[in-house]
Order: structure tokens, then sequence, then C-alpha cells
């Protein structure tokens, strides 16, 4: 049976092979070729060799950009996880109504980005004009609150379903033995709990991180950027580069920032990746 | 070190809406004993454990020694009934402040940490100086042989080794009680024999009141100072290993302790000039003086009986007249002896038959398919009610 698979080996592998490299790999190339010239479409295409790069790093939107979505990606994180964290751990103390609770707290992740930063864009400008404080668009901390506010509530139940199955998965032998060898229920949580759902924790750390730093609709539709692109966070400046400008030259740097946008995205999952998996326990 | 006492100790799981919705068939709600007030899990269990006696809690699968142990852990709350631990009343207490340690079937060693931060978390939570909690870490990783380990992850364990730490874990506390949930369940056959012995040479080194539960007799029989045997949530008999087995109280336990288990057969009992005896397939049984004794102080009529002989105690006969005969279906040879399944009065009897006892002839006789006759002796015999299953000398 082995023998006969392996004979037939094309079969199994060249549509994959083939869909990964005419998907992902070739189109990835040439984004990196062409984030090193200047184009309009990419047959006519001039290189420009390390001036887009070193335009995109220069720019101070495209540095503002990036310390915005930094401060969002950590403030974001922290507090999804926090809560998320929260929500599951009361919700898998066997009260009635959590299978209810939980259906509740993962519907806003059901709901598109646009719709969602739209809804919350009205929302919140409601309370601030009743404040009487500036808009969303008027005054960039509210933005930036307006934006962790929305992204909470977005992720906040898609987290909470992971941390529920990793609570869920711990054995009720190890919190039986630490209750009879005398631990409080602080200290189960954070001696017996918390290092045995490192591995829910590493996704989580992982997808709000990314989720973070790659966030687009919800900061289009929220904020759109503004006052002045002080809200405007990496992907929609990349976006406003490429699309938002003519000219052969801003094709080349809104290439350029995405190669780097994609540096940084892979750099920091990783170092992430690494630093939790080292904490993970195998049961 | 203490004394236990579970004083009409009682565990109701209460119905749940879905339970209550179940339609299960009478039988089967009369074998888990679900009343309206919940399934009975463990019914009026009254036992007293003397400071530092060993007690196993032996019984199958869903009899209730697991519950009755989780409830003197204080794991679960018991529905009714008085728990006293050194005197003092523990339904409501929590397991942390029982004074109590216990060793689970999964071993239950937290797997991120080491095996000497396993020992020391009872004790940092304890809050005991960093000399005494180090001290007492050697002190039982030596008992257990297992200081070369100290450093390593449980996952880097093995079976034997992870229940050594899971052990040492519960003593470095030196608790009042030590509870044991089938420790060995989870080892191959050989290393459970290993840790059999290792837990005897244990209980002789640290002075504690040991509370064991298994569902395996032989380990009851080899560790226990008195067995408790359990049936559907019901204490059948509490006595030491000797007793339980030469005197069971009912059929259940007769066929419960034991390997292979008791024989039981149909047969009458008869009183013939004042002398009781055992009559089975036309041959008729003297019973022992002490067997008279009892039955006579019971007042017992001749009646239908279950006759009930262990295996061991059966020998082969040539006398054709008082022995009972039956056709070899099976023959097992076990090295120094041979378990015999005979066919006889309608049913599989298993005969042990030394293989250093045997005569050629005989040798003969413990061929698949041969005729053979055996007899056993009426001191050995135990006579239980046919209707309910009690020893009638009881």
């Amino acid at each position: 049976m082995e023998k006969t698979i392996k004979k037939f080996w094309p079969i199994f592998v060249v549509p994959t092979l083939a869909a990964f490299l005419v998907g992902f790999l070739w189109p990835f190339l040439q984004g990196l070729y062409l984030s090193f010239c200047k184009f309009i479409t990419i047959d006519k295409a001039d290189w420009n060799g390390l001036k887009n790069y070193i335009f995109a790093l220069t720019e101070t939107n495209f540095q503002h950009s990036f310390w915005f979505t930094a401060l969002f990606t950590i403030v974001s994180t922290i507090c999804i996880n926090i809560a998320a964290f929260a929500i599951a751990l009361a919700l898998t103390r066997n009260f009635k109504g959590t299978n209810t609770f939980r259906s509740i707290f993962f519907m806003p992740n059901l709901i598109g980005g646009i719709v969602l930063g739209y809804i919350w864009n009205i929302l919140l400008n409601c309370v601030l004009s009743l404040l009487g404080k500036p808009l969303l668009s008027l005054y960039a901390p509210y933005g930036f609150i307006g934006l962790v506010i929305l992204m909470c509530w977005q992720q906040i139940g898609y987290m909470m379903i992971i941390y529920i199955a990793g609570l869920q998965s711990i054995p009720n032998d190890y919190l039986e033995a630490a209750s009879i060898d005398g631990a409080s229920n602080w200290k189960v949580l954070w001696k017996i709990k918390i290092p045995n759902v490192m591995p829910s924790i590493t996704i989580c750390l992982f997808l709000s991180l990314t989720n973070g730093f790659k966030l687009f609709d919800q900061n289009l539709a929220l904020t759109g950027g503004d006052p002045n692109h002080q809200t405007e966070m990496l992907a929609l400046n990349i976006y406003e580069t490429f699309y938002g400008r003519s000219g052969a030259a801003w094709k080349g740097y809104g290439q350029a920032k995405a190669v780097l946008f994609c540096i940084l995205v892979i750099a920091i999952s990783l170092i992430q990746l690494r630093a939790t998996r080292s904490k993970e326990v195998q049961q | 070190m203490a004394e236990v006492v579970l004083k009409n100790i009682k565990k109701v799981y209460p119905n749940t809406e879905k339970s209550k919705k179940k339609k299960g068939n009478d039988e089967k709600k009369q074998k888990h004993k679900i009343t309206e007030e919940g399934e009975l899990a463990v019914k009026n269990i009254n036992l007293e454990i003397a400071d530092k006696e060993f007690i196993v809690l032996v019984g199958p699968s869903g009899c209730g020694k697991s519950t009755t142990l989780r409830m003197v852990a204080g794991l679960e709350e018991i529905s009714g009934g008085e728990l006293m631990i050194d005197g003092k009343k523990m339904n409501d207490v929590p397991p942390k402040d029982r004074d109590i340690a216990m060793v689970f079937q999964s071993y239950a060693l937290y797997p991120h940490m080491t095996v000497r931060e396993n020992m020391e978390f009872p004790l940092k939570l304890r809050k005991y100086s960093k000399e005494e909690i180090r001290k007492r870490v050697d002190q039982a990783a030596q008992i257990l042989g297992i200081e070369e380990y100290l450093n390593r992850k449980p996952k880097a364990l093995s079976g034997g080794q992870r229940q050594r730490v899971a052990i040492g874990r519960a003593i470095v506390r030196e608790p009042k009680v030590l509870l044991m949930d089938e420790p060995l369940s989870n080892l191959d056959a050989k290393l459970r024999n290993q840790m059999r012995a290792e837990i005897i040479k244990l209980r002789q080194r640290i002075n504690t009141t040991f509370l064991y539960v298994t569902h395996d007799q032989t380990e009851a029989m080899t560790l226990g100072d008195r067995i408790v045997i359990m049936k559907d949530g019901i204490i059948q008999q509490i006595g030491t290993p000797q007793e339980v087995f030469e005197h069971p109280a009912n059929l259940f336990v007769a066929g419960f302790i034991g390997m292979p288990q008791m024989n039981f057969y149909h047969a009458e009992l008869i009183k013939e000039n004042g002398t009781y005896m055992a009559a089975l397939e036309g041959v008729r049984i003297s019973l022992s003086e002490e067997k008279q004794k009892n039955l006579a102080e019971h007042g017992i009529s001749p009646c239908d009986i279950t006759l009930g002989v262990r295996p061991e105690h059966i020998t082969l006969s040539d006398d054709k007249e008082k022995s009972i005969h039956g056709i070899v279906d099976v023959s097992e040879m076990m090295g120094s002896a041979v378990h015999l399944h005979v066919n006889a009065c309608g049913r599989d009897t298993i005969i042990i038959v030394q293989t250093m006892d045997l005569s050629d002839e005989k040798r003969k006789m413990t061929v698949s398919g041969s005729t053979i006759g055996f007899t056993f002796s009426g001191s050995v015999a135990h006579i239980f009610d046919k209707e309910t299953g009690k020893n009638l000398e009881f």
C-alpha cells in the first residue's frame, strides 16, 4: 500500500505545490522585486535600488503609524487577553447558562470589521457628543481608545473560546491535588492553571499581536486615520501610499512599506512564539 | 497519625433535569439506586479506622469506594452522616485543612514543575522554612529512591518513578491520613508487584493512617490490615484478609476475594442424626465441628443452599463413590500448579492442582477431555443461603 502511494507521489504533491508556487511564492517574490522598482503596472517596472526603502524608513507618517500601531497592539493585546481569560475562568465554573453566555460573547466575532467600525463610529460619536467631547476623527487619543474598545469587543469572544478549551483540558486531578496540597484559589490560578494553559496563551497572544499589527478595515471605518493621519495604522498607511496617490514612485514606496511590514509582523510573531513556547508544558 | 471515623456516611448525586427525563428501565434504576432524592452512590457507611491502621477499600467499578475516599479527602460533599478525623468533625472542612494527603491514580504530578518542585509545593504553600523543605524533600526522596530524578520533569520519568514521586509529594507533609486512590492501576503487572512491596516497606517506615482504594483483590489482601469490601455503595464485609478469605459474609465477598474465584454449586443442606451435611450430586460432605456449631447456633434448618469451595481446596480423588465426577475442559499449566476447568455438576469448576503433588497416573487425568473425580473437606466448604446469598454461619 505504502509502495503504491509512493509510486504516485506527484498526483498528491503537484496540485498543492502548484497552488503554493502560483498563489503564494511567485506573487511574494514578484512583490519583493517590485519593492525595489518604480512601477504603475507590474510589467512596466524600472529598477529604483534602495530608494523606496530609504523613503519609507524616513517618512514621518510611516514612522508615526509604526509607533501608533505598536502602542495600539500592546494595549489591545493586554486588554483582550486579560478580559478573555477572566471571562473564560468565569464561564468554566459550572453555573447555569454558561453556554448561552459563551455564544453571546462569541457573536461580535461573526460581524465583519468594516460593519463593526461603522457601528462603533456612530455609537462612540453619539456618546462623545452627549458628553460634549470632540468626535473620534477630531481627537487622536479618543480615536485610539475607540479602536481599542472596538478590537476588544470583537476579539474577546474568540480568544475566550480558546482559553475555555485550554482551561477545560487541564486534568481535574491537578486542581484536586493542589486543593489537598493547600493551594488557595489564587495560588491554583497562578501555579497550576496559567502554566497549564500556556499553549492557549501562545495562540491567543500570537493572534492578538498579528491582528493588532495587521488591523485595517476597523481602522478605515472607525477613524479613517483622522485627524491628519494621527490614527493611521501601518496597514492603512500602506494602502494610502499605494492607492491614495498617483504616480509611479508611490507604488514603489507602498510596496517597500508592505515588505517592511511583512518582515516586522513575521519577526514579532516569531519572537513571541519562541518566548511563550518555551514556557509550554506537555501533560 | 489519627483515627478516622465514618458514621452513616452517605453520598447522593442529586437528580438533574436531564436525568429525571431519562427513562431508564426499573432494573437499571434499582442497580444504581436512583431515588427521588437522586442517585445513591454510597449508603450509610460505618467504619472506624484506628490510628496507623492500613485499611483497603476494595470492590468492583462503581461500588462507591473512590467516592468514599474522596469524601474523606473533602473532594466530594458528604450528603449525610459524620466524618471524624482525630476526633474532629470534618464534614465541612476544606481539603487543605484536613491534614490529609492523597495519591491519585493518574499521579497528578504538575507537569511544569520538576520532581523537587512538585514535592516542595505543599510545603511552600504551608510556609515551611527553606531548610525544613530541603530536609523533608531529601528525606522523602531517599526513602523512595528518587534522589537522582529530583531535577527532572515528570514527563522524563517512567510510570513507576512517577508513582514514587506522587507518594513522595504526599508523605513530605507527614499528614495524619494518607489516602491512595488506585495508585498502582496505571502500572504494568510486574511493576505493580514491585510497587506493592515498596508500599509495604513505606508503611513500615512512616507511621500514619492509610486509606487505600483498589479494585484488585490481591492488592487488598497483601496490603491491608483490614479490608472493606464494597458493592453498590454498601459495605459487604469488614475484616482482616484472613477473615474475609476464610469466612466470607456472602456470595459476593466469596466470589470477589480469591483468585481464581470460588466455585459455587446448587446443593442441599441436610441434617442426619443431628449432624449437618452438604449433599452435592449424591455425595454427602460432613461439615466441620465449627460449622456444625455455627449452623446449630443460628438454628438453620435443612434447605437448598449454594455451596462454595475454593479451587485450591479441592483434591483429586479415585474414590468413585465419595467423589464428584466431571470432564476436564481446559488444562492450564501455570508452572507450579495446573488449573483445571472441569465440567461438573452442570457448571465450570476450577481446580488447582500442585504439580509437585501429581503422580504420573494423576498427571494423565489432567489432560483435556479426561474424566476426573474430585472431592473436598467439609471444613473448607462455605454454606450460603440460596435466596439471599448470605453465609449461613454468620
